[in-house]
């Protein structure tokens, strides 16, 4: 259904040609060609008649049937027999497009093409040919064209001879040194058999016989004569061309009314997204608010008697908590290798947050937790309302982006300790695989969290520092 | 609902929406793409076209970032033993300050969600599967519309595609489509449109003319791209350049087979700026670096032994060596040296023409000139890396914004490859050699039965 591609194609290129020179020299190759047509088909007539009166003579000596019949029509056959051949062969070889039409036709082209040679009109006869070539199209047009000058000029000849007859005395005449007479008798009746069908006069075996020895003089065998020539003029040659005209006109018109563009090829495979856009935008529909909605920071508390408290948020099952407190500056691959506490059930909420993580010596902080969801945040706002911790160590993960949720969470918890640090987890500083991504994500991190008021100084970064700042509460810088 | 089928495209933040619709639109300056948070603010939509009918309109909308506190919010407007349905939650929550306010970009999600007949809900599946994520789904399984989640980055290694399914089937989502924004597969496209349709029934015959569209405008695409190469390959093959006879001849061959070299390399230019052109690439485009190209070319000179070599291409024996390399040089014939079949393939396309040919090549001939043509190597070569440039554009999407590994060996050695690599060069090949005139482009239609039959020989 490319239905609506090809007018789109059409009306484009009558834009873009619009400014430019091509529909100048179209336009003038388009007249050019139709006055030469008529130049030539005027010159054709003309010939024709000349052809006649060389033909027949001056009266001065007899006309020689045989020879005036050949010397009108000859050329013209064998040129209709050489184009109905080429026909035959080209609509096996699928040949060059303008290569056929006839050799009329053919220099009718050449010479529209010859007569302005400008860089204009020098690509015009090739995208006429492109666009005509499938199909045989320009074999249909340049043959009608090609054909009616031949009629012109047949039709020329015969009103020569009509012209010539009716002003002059001619004696009929037929030659002989080696065939026998009935020959011509035979040949006379075969020709004139076609037509005297259609009412034209054919000479009786009496007549030709007669003619074969001396020019036929009599008035009646004189008619017949003349009549049989002008019929044979018509019938071979008038008629068949006019038929052929009137053929190829038919073709080339259907051709022309079903012609379309090849939208195959690249070409216009690399217009159509131009001119069948896949998508057209509809505009915004909901503009952006003058300010975007951020998280806000309170007063924090002065007096936490809470002790040193670490929480998780939204670590994900990829970094075990509290595990990761505890790794060596873990790189992220190794603790993802760590059986994910977490990882059991989807959306598992984490476990309930006083599971303390002793590992050898007792505790100097606590462990609040995964929040993650609702339930595990509202039980910690809750905790942290009652008893604000001393020091509360917020772990996230560095490799998510930074969202409003997390950061008005992060804000709302800084309302509620005397001091809060943000471990960037999952992230060692160092450079790694994607270290550009991770770089853009740690910044963003940094952006965001300036953004609700914690500074540099409020970002950890590294395993070891967000435990040493939890047990002593120094920042190891 | 009216007669249009409106989808919104919901998800959490910076999981990659409006690159879902730039693809999905093949629209690259559509809205802004960045690696971060709140890139996009509004709520923009895009009507996608079908043979230039719409088919559906798609909107692109700003990430939820705080569902937790809004779910919670709005579970607080509601009156303890209250029997609310979803859509009027929402329509309370709409209804109040906040929804201008603290939770405005969330407000535009929801609003929008009530607008659409359905919604995509775009996974980041390299994220781990979050509650936050849950709320959110809750939050736009209120405005009860049909929703479709697509897993994005999926080809990434750290992708959790089935931690993410399995969350989404607890849900009750179990129609998940996976599309990949950055490499989307071939079929990915027809698979989210069709399980968007069975979702929608009613729109499915709009969505059905979409897929159908595509998929003719994919083929349309990708035979004009087969017969752009099968193009240059057919005005390589005729091209011939003689060689005056000359008292330096050494000098003046060595100038030509300079001049073909860099005529056959500007040709090659112009073929892939045309594919380029053909796949909406653009000479700044970022999705640049994805293809096997540098800035547009190819890296590899292409009379260079070692790039031949690296493409598992021998030099013919009847190939000049040495300077000459990937250049014919037909000394001893004048170019009449045809093959059966290119003989017979003259005799084919025009009579006359070939006649026309062989007398000027045997006048060139008697003056002693000599005719440089385009190697069966070179041929071969430019078959093999434009065939793999074609398969690289196929498989990319529009929203790609780093590049990505492509292997430099060949991924699967498949039979068309080693056919051009060591088999007898197709026929159309062989015909074109016997036709100089064919190196322009010309209404000549043996011409295009050639570049034709070479196209299928590219597939």
């Amino acid at each position: 259904m490319a239905g609506d591609f090809e007018p789109r194609v059409l009306q484009r290129a009558g834009l873009l040609a619009a400014g430019t020179v091509w529909r100048e020299a179209i336009l003038r190759w388009q007249g050019r060609a139709r006055l030469l047509f008529v130049v030539a088909f005027v010159l054709a007539l003309v010939l024709g008649f000349g052809a006649a009166a060389g033909v027949l003579g001056d009266g001065s000596r007899p006309v020689n049937v045989v020879w005036t019949l050949g010397g009108l029509l000859g050329v013209h056959l064998l040129s209709l027999l050489v184009w109905l051949l080429s026909l035959v062969v080209q609509a096996r070889a699928q040949g060059g497009a303008l290569h056929q039409g006839g050799l009329l036709g053919r220099a009718w082209l050449s010479l529209t093409g010859w007569l302005d040679r400008s860089r204009d009109a020098a690509d015009l006869p090739l995208a006429l040919a492109g666009l005509l070539g499938r199909g045989r199209l320009a074999a249909w047009g340049v043959g009608a064209a090609n054909h009616a000058l031949w009629c012109a000029a047949l039709l020329g000849a015969t009103l020569g001879v009509l012209a010539l007859l009716a002003t002059r005395r001619y004696g009929f005449v037929w030659e002989t040194t080696i065939l026998p007479a009935d020959t011509f008798v035979g040949l006379s009746a075969a020709l004139g058999a076609l037509p005297g069908v259609l009412g034209f006069p054919v000479p009786d075996a009496a007549t030709v016989a007669a003619s074969g020895n001396a020019p036929m003089l009599a008035e009646a065998g004189r008619r017949a004569w003349a009549g049989w020539l002008v019929g044979a003029m018509v019938v071979y040659g008038v008629l068949p061309r006019l038929a052929c005209v009137l053929l190829c006109a038919a073709l080339w018109r259907r051709g022309t009314r079903h012609l379309a563009l090849d939208l195959s090829r690249p070409a216009y495979a690399r217009l159509r997204p131009l001119l069948m856009p896949a998508s057209e935008r509809i505009g915004v529909r909901d503009p952006e608010p003058a300010a975007m909605p951020r998280p806000r920071r309170h007063a924090p508390v002065t007096h936490g008697d809470g002790g040193a408290v670490a929480v998780a948020l939204e670590l994900g099952d990829a970094l075990p908590w509290p595990d990761s407190l505890f790794a060596p500056a873990t790189p992220p691959s190794a603790a993802a290798d760590v059986p994910a506490r977490a990882a059991q059930g989807v959306f598992a909420e984490g476990a309930a947050p006083n599971a303390t993580r002793a590992a050898g010596t007792p505790p100097t902080w606590e462990d609040g937790g995964r929040l993650d969801g609702r339930e595990q945040r509202r039980t910690a706002r809750e905790r942290f309302a009652a008893h604000p911790p001393e020091r509360l160590l917020v772990a996230v993960d560095a490799r998510q982006t930074p969202d409003r949720g997390s950061l008005g969470l992060i804000a709302e918890l800084a309302d509620h300790a005397q001091a809060l640090r943000v471990w960037l987890a999952g992230v060692d500083g160092r450079a790694s695989a994607d270290g550009e991504t991770q770089a853009g994500r740690l910044r963003q991190w940094r952006e965001g969290l300036a953004g609700i008021g914690l500074g540099d100084d409020a970002v950890l970064v590294g395993a070891a520092a967000a435990r040493g700042w939890l047990e002593q509460g120094e920042d190891a810088r | 609902m009216s007669d249009t089928l409106r989808v919104a495209v919901v998800g959490h933040t910076n999981t990659g929406k409006t690159s879902l619709l730039r693809t999905l639109a093949r629209d690259v300056d559509f809205g802004e793409v960045s690696d971060s948070a709140g890139t996009t603010r509004h709520v923009e939509g895009l009507r996608l076209m079908a043979d230039g009918v719409p088919a559906a309109e798609l909107f692109d909308t700003p990430g939820m970032e705080d569902a937790i506190a809004l779910l919670e919010f709005i579970d607080g407007l509601v009156v303890p033993g209250e029997r609310v349905d979803g859509p009027e939650r929402v329509a309370r929550f709409l209804a109040r300050a906040e929804a201008a306010g603290r939770f405005e970009q969330e407000a535009k999600v929801l609003r929008q969600m009530l607008a659409s007949d359905a919604a995509l809900y775009v996974v980041d599946a390299r994220d781990p599967v979050l509650p936050k994520h849950r709320d959110e789904l809750e939050l736009l399984a209120a405005c009860a519309r049909p929703l479709l989640p697509v897993l994005n980055f999926v080809a990434d290694p750290a992708a959790r595609v089935e931690d993410w399914r399995a969350a989404l089937a607890r849900l009750g989502l179990h129609a998940v489509v996976s599309f990949d924004t950055v490499a989307p597969p071939l079929d990915g496209e027809r698979e989210l449109f069709d399980t968007l349709a069975t979702l929608i029934h009613a729109h499915r015959g709009r969505l059905q003319a979409l897929i159908d569209a595509r998929v003719r405008e994919a083929a349309a695409r990708r035979a004009a791209a087969r017969r752009l190469v099968a193009e240059l390959l057919v005005e390589l093959a005729a091209r011939r350049k003689h060689v005056a006879e000359s008292d330096d001849h050494e000098a003046a061959l060595e100038e030509a087979v300079a001049r073909l070299r860099d005529d056959v390399r500007a040709r090659e230019q112009a073929c892939v700026d045309a594919l380029l052109r053909l796949y909406r690439f653009r000479p700044d485009d970022a999705r640049m670096a994805e293809l096997p190209l540098a800035d547009g070319r190819w890296d590899d000179d292409l009379f260079n032994p070692e790039t031949l070599r690296e493409m598992g291409v021998r030099l013919g024996t009847g190939a000049a060596a040495g300077a000459a390399a990937g250049v014919g040089i037909d000394l001893m014939t004048g170019g009449l040296t045809l093959g059966a079949a290119a003989a017979l393939g003259a005799l084919a396309g025009g009579l006359w023409q070939t006649f026309g040919h062989y007398g000027e090549r045997i006048a060139a001939k008697l003056r002693g000139h000599r005719e440089l043509t385009v190697d069966d190597a070179i041929l071969r070569l430019l078959a093999l890396r434009q065939r793999q440039l074609l398969h690289a554009l196929e498989g990319r999407g529009h929203a790609a914004l780093a590049p990505i590994e492509l292997a430099n060996a060949a991924p699967a050695e498949d039979a068309v490859q080693r056919r051009w690599r060591e088999g007898s060069l197709p026929d159309a090949l062989e015909r074109a050699r016997a036709h100089p005139e064919w190196m322009r482009p010309d209404a000549d239609s043996a011409r295009d039965a050639a570049i034709e039959a070479l196209a299928q020989a590219l597939t």
